[in-house]
């Protein structure tokens, strides 16, 4: 493999005193991906970020952007563009200033920099604010400005450190649709930084999960919801329901799994991660559950099978959330509004899932 | 691999050398030099000796002059505190705009020579001054009143170039307080009166306290509105000071009347705060 | 009630507060119609009208030179001041280098003593070290009573600075002495200007430690007023400090626009 990637991370670590805030980070960048890094705070995305930067140093490990190595470069040798949480316009520059500034340094004659300011202003769809100062605009405006300083220089990599945390809802939507749009339209190698799962799944190519400093999964969107690669992972991104579970018989195809109520469990074993012991944890996603009314008595649970009791059903748009108490664990179904289910408090159910939609992972030591 | 660190450290440390270097040479080592010279005879050379301190004490002459200056600085505190605290009531009930400027305009007469201020009490309360001219054009009075070159007024003049410090110091204290109190302590039934006292005044002793201490350790210390406004007569101990430095050029003398005067500043105000800082105010004021 | 409260209350302090800040401002503004009387007597109100006080100030050369004097000494102690205590503010508020809080506590330490006392502890060090009664002895000493404001007012300043634009502008292809010219310096300038007309007026207008630097070829403007004044007290008195006081309210209107004498003084109190 002699691929050429823009981004390099080999073995990078980085310590604050004697806390490891990020251990063994290896990832390969390609030209024209966007990746993303997602995790809670503190779980050394922003430090990572901060390192490819060249803000922070790492300790350990090397880091490489178009080949070079870049240990000990001064981020103003790295050839990055970045936009920042608070935007970070420079307030006693005008709109062009901000962005012509990169263009400026690089020393570009001023023709060309006001043909290239105007076409990248163009392209955040704000020429006329050019004269304005960066008080004067509101959060979406400047965010776009700053999208536009960034891109301006036509950096070898785009580093974005968490764009839409300081906008509102609807403004954060349209924003990251046009950050997806340029993204691909201008092909630049671009790293995100956000610990909103869903803005990760729609802006990339690739998703980095990170915890604690360490990385838990790389792989695309899809792979990383339908085969999370750790209970970390299936936790932090999207809903699941989680069952503490013993290993009760392990077959060619299956793993047979039951918790201490009596919730019985099957997996498939195909692909996943190797349960061993006899202590594990299972997952099933909330979209992933059927549920019926059932009338008459309860019968005894079986595989995939339980009978619960709904407790709050709320209804969010296109989908129902239920709430159904089974054996005392409270278990999250959600389901499309479905006319001939009648679903109201206190009704009896059975919930039923298929062994493919059931992830297990040896449970950690306590 | 802690290079930039490193790197940092060092240009902290360049950027702050200039500074320390003139802080340390222009005012630290004078200071141990003429602690030095204070406890030493000949200049600082002889054997170590509290000769100078010793003469300061026997001779009762020092000892008045201390009080002297320690009774003029008791007056100015309390004449700033008593015309103090109401312009801090006003600012602190005042729209912003007046807030402004006020403190625009009791502040900026502070940034003009005190010499220059001085000099315009001169005019004012001097025999041919406007107040002793407008008095005996009314006939109020037959002589003119002596107003300078006394006591009254050193405290006239220390009490206007000082009270800045004691109105912004309490108003600072009152705008921290809630405007809700007082609605609350009315809906309870105080009035304006009872407000004052449960509310206003308590609530303001931090600021009363900085104001107080501030105030007195300036006034201790001023050497230009002794000087001028209470000419020969009213010697104080940094005039005594100067005089040692400069005339009698009694250099030990002087450095141990220096010292006198900071410990007993630092004396003073340092057992005032532990007259004031008893339990209960630290646990209602310290944040 | 409370309305009755809101309109009776400022009546009774604002009586009192007009009074107190007519006794702070009288003495200046008394000064200036003085300077204009035709007698030789100081007195006020002033009889008659002329200008032959500010014609004798010409006939004094040594207010002349002094006040030459005190405007160069004044601006070359700000401009050092500034500098000094700018550069000492940036390492302490962005560096933040071990031992901070000792190392401005240093800084600030001429604010706790009484400026009587700075200057005889400078003339006895500086007779020592044979800088007495130098222009470089004056100097020294005007600037270490400047120093400590600037550091204070741009350390206030950089409180409201934003250092990611620092790394913007670094990302964006500045070294470091660009970024600062180009971002952090536009960003401080009030608070460094701030500290320059502070220190300006701190060295024009000292008295107590100017007291025991000068010599009678380094007499500073307030020094030569206040030796005039102890031995004759005539109108010319008032002529040289109405051109002062107005040469002052510039520069205090300068502070108040870029500034605000508020926070200049807000922070101030908690000087000893």
């Amino acid at each position: 493999m002699t691929k050429e990637y823009d981004v390099e991370l080999h073995q990078i670590r980085k310590c604050f005193g004697s806390t490891v805030v990020v251990d063994d980070f290896n990832l390969q960048v390609e030209r024209g991906e966007c990746v993303t890094f997602l995790g809670p705070s503190g779980c050394g995305k922003t430090t990572t970020l901060n390192m490819l930067a060249g803000f922070l140093e790492p300790d350990g490990g090397t880091l490489t952007i178009k080949g070079k190595p870049m240990n000990g470069v001064p981020s103003n040798k790295r050839d990055l563009g970045m936009v920042f949480q608070t935007y970070s316009l420079f307030p006693h520059m005008t709109v062009a200033e901000n962005v012509a500034y990169g263009l400026k340094l690089r020393k570009i004659p001023k023709s060309e920099i006001a043909a290239r300011v105007n076409k990248v202003l163009e392209l955040v769809k704000l020429p006329h604010l050019a004269d304005r100062y960066p008080k004067q605009l509101s959060g979406g405006q400047r965010q776009r400005i700053a999208i536009a300083r960034a891109l301006v220089t036509e950096p070898s990599v785009l580093l974005l450190d968490e764009p839409l945390s300081n906008l509102d809802a609807k403004l954060r939507e349209e924003l990251r649709e046009e950050m997806k749009r340029l993204q691909q339209e201008l092909k630049v190698t671009t790293i995100f930084v956000t610990h909103d799962q869903e803005e990760a799944m729609y802006m990339s190519d690739r998703i980095v999960v990170l915890d604690h400093g360490r990385v838990e999964q790389i792989g695309t969107p899809e792979e990383i919801y339908q085969r999370p690669a750790s209970p970390f992972v299936h936790e932090f991104v999207g809903k699941s329901n989680r069952f503490q579970v013993k290993l009760a018989a392990t077959d060619e195809h299956l793993w047979h799994f039951a918790t201490k109520e009596g919730i019985l469990l099957q997996a498939d074993r195909h692909s996943r991660q190797e349960v061993t012991g006899d202590a594990a944890v299972a997952y099933v996603r909330p979209e992933h559950i059927v549920i019926q009314e059932v009338v008459g008595d309860a019968p005894p649970p079986s595989m995939n099978t339980v009978f619960g009791i709904v407790r709050l059903v709320s209804f969010l748009g296109s989908i129902v959330e239920v709430i159904v108490e089974c054996h005392g664990q409270l278990i999250t179904v959600r389901t499309g509004i479905a006319p001939h289910l009648h679903l109201v408090e206190n009704k009896f159910v059975q919930l039923s899932w298929d062994s493919q939609h059931v992830s297990a992972f040896p449970a950690k030591e306590a | 691999m802690n290079s930039l660190l490193r790197s940092k450290g060092f240009i902290a440390t360049l950027l702050l050398v200039p500074g320390l270097i003139i802080i340390l040479g222009v005012f630290i080592l004078p200071m141990f030099y003429m602690l030095m010279i204070s406890l030493r005879e000949d200049m600082g050379q002889g054997a170590w000796t509290l000769a100078s301190y010793a003469h300061l004490f026997k001779d009762t002459y020092y000892v008045q002059i201390l009080w002297r200056t320690v009774r003029l600085s008791l007056y100015t505190v309390c004449v700033c505190l008593v015309l103090g605290f109401p312009v801090a009531m006003y600012m602190a009930q005042a729209t912003p705009k007046m807030r402004g400027l006020i403190t625009f305009l009791i502040i900026s007469p502070h940034l003009i020579s005190v010499v220059i201020r001085n000099f315009g009490w001169v005019v004012i309360l001097g025999n041919n001054g406007f107040i002793n001219n407008t008095l005996m054009s009314l006939d109020v009075i037959s002589e003119p009143l002596r107003l300078l070159y006394n006591e009254l007024g050193v405290v006239i003049g220390l009490s206007d170039s000082l009270i800045v410090y004691m109105v912004l110091a309490i108003s600072t204290s009152l705008y921290a307080v809630d405007s809700s109190l007082y609605k609350a302590a009315g809906i309870l039934g105080a009035t304006r009166f009872k407000q004052f006292f449960s509310i206003t005044l308590p609530l303001s002793i931090p600021g009363i306290f900085a104001g107080t201490t501030l105030v007195f350790s300036l006034a201790m210390s001023s050497f230009v509105t002794p000087a001028l406004m209470g000419g020969t007569s009213v010697k104080v101990l940094p005039v005594l000071a100067y005089e040692q430095m400069m005339a009698s050029l009694n250099w030990s003398l002087g450095a141990a009347i220096a010292f006198l005067l900071l410990g007993s500043t630092i004396g003073l105000v340092t057992l005032f705060t532990k007259l004031v800082e008893t339990k209960r105010y630290k646990e209602v004021f310290s944040s | 009630m409370i309305r009755e409260k809101k309109s009776r209350r400022p009546s009774v302090l604002g009586i009192i507060t007009f009074f107190v800040v007519l006794m702070v401002i009288s003495p200046l503004l008394i000064i200036i119609p003085t300077s204009f009387t035709s007698t030789g007597v100081l007195r006020f109100p002033p009889q008659g009208f002329s200008l032959q006080w500010y014609e004798k100030i010409f006939d004094r050369p040594e207010f002349i030179e002094s006040f030459g004097f005190s405007l160069q000494l004044a601006i070359i102690t700000a401009v050092i001041a500034t500098v000094i205590g700018t550069l000492a503010a940036l390492a302490l508020h962005k560096y933040k280098p071990r031992g901070s809080g000792v190392i401005s506590s240093l800084l600030l330490s001429p604010l706790t003593v009484p400026a009587l006392i700075i200057g005889i502890a400078a003339l006895l060090f500086f007779t020592r070290i044979g800088l007495a009664g130098t222009f470089l002895g004056l100097l020294l000493s005007h600037i270490l009573i400047s120093v400590p404001y600037v550091v204070r007012l741009v350390y206030t300043g950089l409180s409201t600075f934003d250092y990611t634009l620092e790394r913007a502008a670094s990302i964006l292809g500045a070294n470091p002495l660009r970024t600062f010219w180009d971002v952090t310096f536009p960003l401080i300038r009030p608070a460094v200007l701030s500290g320059c007309v502070f220190a300006f007026l701190t060295s024009f207008d000292n008295v107590t430690v100017s007291l025991f630097m000068i010599s009678p070829s380094t007499t500073t403007l307030p020094m030569a007023i206040f030796n005039y004044m102890q031995e004759s007290l005539t109108p010319l008195v008032a002529s040289i400090s109405s051109i002062v006081i107005l040469l002052s309210l510039v520069f205090i209107f300068i502070l108040e626009r870029v500034y605000g004498l508020d926070r200049l003084f807000g922070s101030n109190s908690h000087a000893h």
